[in-house]
């Protein structure tokens, strides 16, 4: 009976490895329609949302037969607890691709300067970087690389703010939607990369238990 | 049952306290440089595989080893800082002070008011007095409303979730400090387990309480602290590998030894 019960931790944490890749692939293809300005690529990414969010819902609901059926303790308790709130983020993250996949489709019809699209690319490789970490740490419970999420979100902060410099350059004449689209899109990703980061405290807390780790997640995801 | 709203403050005193404690059955040594402090009016669990010595550890607090020949304890006990094993302790005096409740319920074949007067009557009490305790230990136990028209009827008539509380009741009517319970509800129907565990829960506001358990879920529910102890290598003596608050113990163990008994890993 306890060997079926890992076995269903196992298969849970699997679950959750593959809704964080099926995420990445999300964000990958949302910020190629936008800078592409492919709409079929944009409404394959807003179709697809309801899977994710049917998938992350089962995580929690398998947790919760789990935890009231095994009484789990320990670590086996922080996994099932972490991988709910995993699950959580990873469905906030599908959303927020899925508005950039919008803002991908009411930017279609027109072109703005290039050095915008080059740096919502720029920022976009930096998150697919996050986000590959991400499942990399939690895959293999690295705690180094769940802490250095943080380092790599940096310059993902940085580029948001030149974003915003970027657009004050901008003529009269420019399209003022476009403009707050691309603004948005570059929010969103930002956001995307927040959500990684609280996953790497959750995984902090997962292999340490040590519920510091938690403690500062509300200021970091401000 | 109330969950733990209000936990034991970090500096609630001790009112046992084991230094060093190494004991023997003959030349079996069982257990080895035991040290921990039990908090006062809190519930501390024991909790271990089979054979890890946890009942012999209770035992030593109110001198029970003692009634077994060849055994000895090295180290010391302290009970509110006062050796339990100095000469000139008298153990009987002793375990009133620390009452003791078992797995099997065993009230004396006697009618109920009996079992719990029976103590009472032993310390001198007057018999005006004895109503007044007899049914305030019944209350303390939980077990007043259903006994209160039965008194004269025999102890042994009772069912074994109430034979239980009657031996709590027979335990309270003394006024004890510490309460010891060994197993005390793996005998028992869910119900009655629910209901001395509720019990736990009111009487530690007085007294210590510490239980031997084999049933962890009942550990994590009832205690406020945690022992676990393990006889790693057959036939050694067993060791007190990790002792802490038990929401700790139940999320985040320290030692690999513990992680692994609680998460079924082994024994």
């Amino acid at each position: 009976m306890r060997e079926g019960f890992r076995q269903e931790l196992k298969e849970l944490k699997a679950e959750v490895l593959s809704i964080g890749r099926a995420v990445t692939d999300v964000t990958r293809d949302a910020v190629t329609s936008l800078v592409e300005g492919d709409v079929d690529l944009a409404e394959k990414v807003i179709a697809g949302d309801s899977e994710i969010d049917r998938r992350t819902l089962g995580v929690e609901e398998h947790s919760l037969e789990v935890i009231a059926t095994q009484f789990p303790v320990a670590r086996d308790l922080r996994l099932l607890h972490s991988l709910t709130y995993i699950a959580l983020h990873l469905e906030r993250m599908a959303d927020l691709g899925v508005n950039i996949a919008r803002a991908a489709k009411r930017t279609a019809d027109r072109r703005g300067p290039q050095t915008l699209y080059d740096l919502i690319q720029a920022q976009g490789n930096l998150v697919y970087r996050v986000l590959d970490a991400t499942c990399e740490a939690l895959e293999k419970n690295d705690l180094e690389l769940a802490r250095k999420l943080q380092d790599l979100d940096e310059p993902i902060d940085h580029l948001y703010k030149q974003f915003f410099r970027e657009l004050a350059r901008l003529q009269d004449e420019e399209d003022i939607e476009w403009a707050s689209m691309m603004v948005l899109a570059s929010r969103y990703l930002e956001r995307i990369a927040d959500n990684a980061v609280d996953i790497g405290e959750r995984i902090a807390y997962l292999v340490t238990g040590d519920f510091d780790a938690l403690h500062d997640l509300d200021q970091e995801t401000d | 049952m109330s969950y733990r709203a209000t936990p034991v403050a970090d500096d609630a005193p001790e009112k046992i306290t084991v230094k060093g404690l190494d004991f023997f059955y003959g030349d079996f040594h069982a257990l080895t440089d035991i040290s921990v402090g039990i908090k006062e009016k809190a519930v501390t669990a024991f909790i271990g595989p089979s054979g890890c010595g946890k009942s012999t550890f209770l035992r030593c607090f109110n001198r029970m080893n003692d009634l077994i020949p060849g055994t000895r304890a090295e180290g010391t006990i302290t009970l509110d800082g006062q050796d339990i094993y100095a000469t000139g302790v008298d153990p009987v005096d002793l375990r009133r002070r620390i009452g003791m409740i078992f797995q099997q319920p065993n009230p004396f074949p006697m009618s109920i008011y009996d079992n719990v007067a029976f103590g009472p009557r032993l310390q001198g009490i007057k018999k005006t007095e004895l109503d007044e305790i007899v049914q305030t230990s019944l209350e303390r136990a939980n077990l007043w409303k259903e006994t209160k028209d039965i008194l004269g009827r025999n102890g042994l008539a009772l069912s074994g979730g109430q034979q239980q509380r009657l031996c709590i009741a027979r335990v309270l009517a003394v006024e004890p400090e510490v309460m010891l319970m060994d197993e005390p509800c793996s005998a028992i129907d869910p119900t009655s387990v629910q209901k001395i565990e509720d019990l736990m829960d009111e009487l530690k506001d007085r007294i210590t309480i510490i239980i031997v358990t084999h049933n962890m879920q009942q550990a994590a529910r009832v205690s406020d602290f945690t022992a676990f102890f393990l006889q790693e290598v057959a036939g050694e003596a067993a060791v007190l590998v990790e002792y802490d608050r038990t929401p700790n113990i139940f999320t985040s163990p320290k030692d690999r030894r513990t992680e692994d008994y609680i998460t079924g890993r082994f024994g």
